[in-house]
């Protein structure tokens, strides 16, 4: 999956739980999801859900802490998509 | 070292069974999966575990400021309706959660201090950055003028009560969720 379809989809994933709207339209691979986006912590989960969903894939407990940005959600997701 | 955390149940909600016991799944310690399988109240006790699990995480990451949170590394021992104690890297906390139908409100000390603890529902969704009722709360419980108290954040994320004319300072814990707010401080 080309990184860029991975990122649309992760911004799809994550909109709805986004607090600030105007930092979620300047979404980059630095972007925070707790410091820059406002998502409140209990919500990541759900994002961790979203994500297994979407890409059909299993995120262990491991990975989840580490998906607090975009650039290492995203780098979680690729190495998961490479193991299937 | 004290932490709170509060859950609004209104913004808390799952769209499902299987996706609450996932959700579990993700947060909790496996020695804690068992009581929770077995509850008969899931959906309050999976907040129960959540705000445990965050308030001892920031209770912890006060001292030690490079932590990560792990919910399900974070283990918890439910003892009464209200209290439990949790560990996390062999450091010891005790637990006292609050439960109402819209709320679960828990706060963790690293052994038994005294404390000010309060929770109140605020207009909207947006927290306001003043401060104004915790500093008026404080501020009667130590007989102090509330224009000499002020909140400064260490390392921007860790908050701390000062008092300007003694140089005196409280550890203390801000949290926020849905409509309501929550403070801790410790003397």
């Amino acid at each position: 999956m080309e990184s860029q379809e991975i990122i649309e989809t992760l911004k799809n994933i994550i909109e709805p739980y986004v607090q600030n709207i105007e930092a979620f339209k300047t979404l980059d691979q630095d972007t925070d999801f707790i410091n820059d986006l406002g998502i409140n912590s209990a919500n990541l989960v759900d994002v961790v859900l979203d994500v297994e969903d979407a890409f059909d894939i299993v995120i262990d407990n491991e990975s989840m802490e580490k998906m607090l940005d975009v650039r290492s959600s995203m780098a979680v997701i690729q190495q998961k998509l490479a193991a299937k | 070292m004290i932490g709170n955390d509060i859950v609004d149940l209104n913004f808390a909600s799952f769209n499902s069974e299987e996706r609450r016991d996932r959700y579990a799944l993700k947060i909790l310690h496996p020695n804690e999966q068992e009581f929770y399988q077995v509850s008969s109240e899931k959906s309050v006790l999976i907040w129960r575990y959540w705000s445990i699990k965050e308030a001892v995480y920031k209770a912890f990451a006060q001292q030690n400021l490079a932590a990560v949170f792990s919910p399900s590394k974070i283990e918890v021992t439910i003892r009464s309706s209200k209290n439990a104690t949790a560990h996390i890297a062999g450091n010891h906390f005790h637990c006292t959660s609050i439960m109402s139908e819209t709320l679960v409100y828990t706060v963790a000390v690293a052994r038994s201090a005294v404390y000010l603890s309060s929770y109140f529902m605020m207009k909207g969704t947006q927290h306001s950055g003043d401060h104004t009722r915790l500093k008026q709360a404080a501020a009667q419980l130590l007989n102090l003028e509330t224009n000499r108290l002020f909140i400064a954040k260490r390392n921007g994320k860790i908050p701390r009560l000062y008092d300007r004319k003694s140089q005196k300072s409280w550890p203390m814990s801000i949290t926020h969720h849905g409509n309501f707010m929550g403070y801790a401080l410790r003397f």
